[in-house]
């Protein structure tokens, strides 16, 4: 991108994450210092190295320094390249945590992006494949990004030893939609998958039946389905897990998900689900927390005209994100409460004008 | 009511702070006034797991028991597609 090549300074580990996407879409180096500088073990850890290899190996020219102690990294985002990339992800992860980052850059990739990952299918930290699947693709296809787009979990890998593997396929776009999302709608379906790999199958039906216990109550329109895999795509540990997600009228999805720990029943784990999703659903807004910083990134670098978009109150990833994005592209969003004349609402109206981002990468092509 | 482009853009106030200090206000309903009705001023210490880059919030077990509460349950009603013939019932 013909803009100022300033470097981007940031200290610390947390949003590194964004901060490397907002580089490479920008195209301004990142420098960030003070990554764990006072821990017992300073530095980068292993995933984050992993995905700056995998970040290096998706783009082309990408030049990445660390320095001696791990404490400071440079990154010269190069041009988003995409094509066939394998990568293997340390175990201390889940695959969300590096599909995250991926998902924001693919579709401004030079050819479409076909990347598989192997590792943990789902943990409790980051966003399974599941719902990577069911939910943040959808939010993908807003903004224009849906021909091709697809994630098939070709096998399922639980902590601590993992053995899944996710196949990623990402179209390319010129360039964005701008967004409207303003009508939350009323909620009138729900869907689950409940998966268990080496434990009794029976553990899948137990989780659907306490999670219909709660959600029964709402809406009839619920199907939870118990996605079974067996032998060699169960992965190397035993695990379960519900995810679930209601969908508006609008087409606003909110979802939630429980994965199995130790000495905590099936039943329990449905429960903590079904209540984090009512939790999710009480936040309000069009967008899920989990999804705030993806569609915010999309309004940003949108065409160029006003977005606008509902949401719930952010988090705090998405304070940082949105001060990142000032610092980055110096673009500002509006907020002002949804529903002025309701005070007890805390819905939010985000607004901001695109900065009209094309892919050049594709162009090029 | 918070003025959220303010506090996010022209102040550098950490993240945490800012919705920490949004947990202050009243999370109760309106109606309910009676000054013998406890409302909770701070939360329990934000649970950080090491603060790990996490996608998923933290999800506090304790904090969904409301959920076990009928009354909270219904609550919610009125965001689904059925809740709006009911909502009149429960007002």
């Amino acid at each position: 991108m013909a803009q100022s090549t300033a470097a981007l300074q940031f200290s610390g580990h947390l949003g590194l994450r964004h901060r490397l996407v907002l580089a490479i879409v920008s195209g301004k180096p990142l420098r960030v210092d003070k990554i764990r500088p006072h821990d017992q073990n300073p530095g980068l850890r292993d995933y984050e190295v992993s995905l700056l290899r995998l970040l290096e190996r998706i783009t082309n020219g990408t030049v990445i320094e660390i320095s001696v102690t791990g404490t400071a990294v440079l990154v010269k985002p190069g041009i988003i390249a995409g094509g066939s990339v394998t990568h293997d992800c340390p175990l201390s992860r889940s695959i969300g945590y590096f599909l995250e980052p991926v998902i924001m850059l693919a579709p401004f990739s030079k050819k479409p992006l076909q990347l598989t990952l192997r590792g943990i299918t789902s943990d409790d930290r980051d966003l399974s494949a599941d719902l990577t699947r069911t939910v943040t693709l959808p939010y993908l296809q807003l903004f224009g990004v849906s021909d091709g787009l697809e994630l098939r979990i070709k096998k399922r890998g639980c902590a601590p030893l993992g053995g899944g593997e996710v196949q990623f396929l990402c179209p390319i776009v010129k360039q964005l939609k701008t967004l409207h999302f303003v009508e939350r709608g009323k909620i009138k379906r729900i869907r689950g998958i409940s998966h268990a790999v080496r434990v009794n199958p029976q553990f899948s039906n137990r989780m659907i039946e306490a999670a219909r216990s709660v959600l029964n109550r709402y809406i009839p329109d619920i199907y939870l389905y118990s996605d079974v895999y067996k032998g060699e795509d169960s992965g190397k540990s035993p695990g379960y897990g519900l995810s679930l997600l209601a969908e508006t009228t609008t087409g606003a999805l909110h979802s939630a998900e429980a994965i199995s720990q130790p000495g905590v029943a099936p039943e329990d784990i449905a429960l903590q689900a079904s209540r984090a999703l009512l939790s999710e659903v009480r936040h309000g807004g069009c967008v899920d927390r989990a999804h705030q910083m993806l569609v915010l990134l999309m309004m940003v670098l949108g065409s160029e005209d006003v977005g606008r978009c509902r949401m719930g109150e952010p988090t705090e990833r998405t304070i940082q994100f949105l001060r990142d994005v000032q610092t980055c592209f110096g673009t500002t969003f509006k907020i002002v409460p949804a529903d002025p004349m309701d005070r007890s609402s805390t819905e939010l109206m985000f607004s901001c004008y695109g900065i009209g981002y094309v892919n050049a990468n594709r162009t090029l092509a | 009511r918070k003025n959220w482009s303010k506090v996010i853009y022209s102040t550098s106030i950490s993240p945490r702070d800012i919705l920490s200090g949004t947990a202050a206000p009243p999370t109760t309903p309106k109606n309910l006034d009676d000054e013998e009705f406890f409302t909770q001023v701070s939360t329990a210490p934000i649970v950080t797991e090491g603060d790990f880059d996490m996608s998923k919030e933290f999800v506090n077990v304790d904090d969904l028991r409301e959920w076990e509460d009928e009354a909270m349950l219904d609550s919610v009603r009125g965001l689904f597609i059925t809740g709006t013939s009911l909502e009149g019932e429960f007002k």
